[in-house]
């Protein structure tokens, strides 16, 4: 039986002041975002979307289509304007949470102890002040672990895992190559074995054969550990390598939503076409 | 045949919307046939008579337009398979249906034997169980042992394909959808491919196979569909 992990209802994110028309005015049917009246931004509107345990969901779309802001929404990395979403926690001692509802320590102890984030800039997701290793070790000590050797252990394992050498682990991650600084990032998100995961364009701009790497590694984890993912990028490369179903955004809303390679082969919106199109 | 049909098709019909030519293109109309357990169903046709297109249709790559394709799955429901929903068509997928096309995906870095024991570990088989089992099957085909660590993306035309059979009867499918699955293959391999093929059938895995060559569907198969362009 497929456990549900999390169920979003119509997720709404607005950057502006907003204004009656905002939602009406803009949208894949005007092409914009933008609102003609009082030039707020929607960023996202009506996202609703299921998740099952160890699915991975890929969000595709251009530039500006509000597929990150969706998960930085779910990540609380952006406050939400509307909408829902329910976090179901198999493991846990509670077994669901109303995400837009919590407050700001229920809200951290989720980012730390059940959610990831690999972002596609490295600077988000790391602190560059201190070691790889201490980056992980953060996150270790916030989850409770004390005493130095686990630490340092667990810390070995999780670089080990995701093929950054070891004798680096002190070093800083400004010190590191690009792919390798999102090694130490996945290292990082992995770190309390969340059920969760959540991938912004973690190959882009990354070069081929790093990008390779980091995908085996993204399948690897799924295979082993059952995560749920969800991953943003624009490359439909890693959309089919990676997703079981995919949603397309644009202009901040998805238009269409299905198999990936049913998405990919016959799909069925006029810009899904264009876009699939103009990859091939 | 007295024994229900493992998948039922009534009435499918596929046809493509271009948006940017406004052009519709017709590649299946009311198409019916069943497919039995322990039976090869061929398809056979002249090109662009919608062959792929049904056996997309039913893998769900492509969206039908319209009729059924009632599939009976190993917990005894009917499952239309053209309209049920995307979490109910991956765990079929998962289990009980698979499709051997002449194109092969899979990761630029993962060695091939993993590419072919990947749906065993997705169903939670250990690394070293799945390994010995695509070893087995590698070994058949004549893939060379020394290759078995290399991405199959270096590989040669026939030597993909096989990769590709493999992954797509390791998992002993009950149901197998079967796109050329020899189209480059030469004598020898593909009389193997075909023992492989039989011995699945004879298990019970229902077949529903295109092959290019008629010698091998009058071989093969034990029904044949003609189809007609749309």
């Amino acid at each position: 039986m497929m456990r549900k992990v999390l169920d979003v209802k119509g997720l709404s994110k607005v950057y502006g002041k907003g204004c009656p028309y905002c939602r009406d005015a803009t949208g894949p049917r005007f092409n914009t975002n933008i609102c003609p009246h009082c030039a707020s931004v929607v960023a996202v509107h009506d996202i609703s979307f299921t998740l099952y345990e160890g699915e991975i969901l890929g969000v595709m779309g251009e530039s500006g289509s509000g597929k990150s802001t969706v998960v930085k929404c779910l990540y609380f990395d952006e406050t939400v304007d509307g909408g829902t979403a329910h976090f179901f926690d198999n493991h846990g001692q509670y077994n669901l949470f109303d995400l837009f509802s919590l407050n700001a320590a229920q809200r951290r102890w989720l980012r730390y102890r059940r959610f990831g984030m690999v972002y596609q800039n490295p600077h988000l997701g790391l602190n560059f002040g201190i070691s790889a290793g201490g980056n992980i070790a953060e996150r270790l000590l916030m989850n409770g672990m004390l005493i130095y050797a686990d630490i340092r252990k667990r810390t070995s394992e999780l670089l080990q895992r995701t093929e950054v050498p070891e004798n680096r682990m002190d070093d800083l991650p400004g010190h590191f190559s690009g792919g390798m600084q999102q090694r130490v990032q996945i290292a990082k998100a992995l770190a309390t074995n969340p059920p969760l995961l959540f991938l912004d364009e973690v190959t882009t701009g990354l070069d081929v054969s790093v990008q390779a790497s980091i995908l085996d590694l993204i399948i690897e984890i799924q295979d082993q550990l059952k995560t749920t993912m969800i991953v943003v990028t624009h490359d439909l490369g890693v959309i089919r390598l990676l997703a079981g179903r995919t949603i397309v955004m644009k202009n901040g809303r998805i238009i269409e939503a299905g198999l990936t390679d049913q998405i990919l082969e016959d799909p069925q919106h006029a810009y899904t076409q264009r876009l699939v199109a103009s990859a091939l | 045949m007295t024994t229900s049909p493992l998948l039922q098709i009534e009435g499918l019909s596929k046809s493509f919307f271009m948006h940017d030519q406004q052009k519709e293109v017709s590649s299946a109309r009311e198409v019916s046939f069943r497919v039995h357990s322990k039976r090869l169903t061929a398809l056979v046709g002249p090109t662009g008579a919608g062959k792929s297109s049904i056996l997309k249709a039913i893998y769900r790559t492509y969206i039908p337009c319209k009729g059924q394709i009632l599939y009976r799955s190993a917990a005894g429901k009917t499952v239309d398979l053209a309209s049920a929903d995307e979490h109910t068509i991956l765990a079929l997928r998962s289990r009980e249906i698979g499709f051997v096309t002449q194109f092969l995906f899979a990761l630029p870095r993962q060695p091939a034997i993993d590419v072919v024991a990947s749906p065993l570990y997705r169903r939670g088989l250990s690394k070293a169980d799945g390994r010995q089992k695509a070893g087995a099957l590698l070994q058949r085909l004549h893939i060379p042992e020394h290759l078995w660590s290399l991405s199959p993306t270096t590989f040669s035309g026939g030597e993909r394909q096989r990769i590709n059979l493999a992954r797509g009867i390791i998992g002993r499918p009950r149901l197998l959808l079967l796109d050329e699955p020899t189209a480059s293959l030469d004598i020898r391999t593909t009389g193997d491919a075909l023992e492989m093929i039989t011995e699945l059938k004879n298990e019970g895995t229902g077949i529903l196979a295109i092959f290019h060559d008629p010698d091998l569907v009058q071989k093969m198969a034990d029904t044949v569909y003609q189809l007609d362009r749309p």
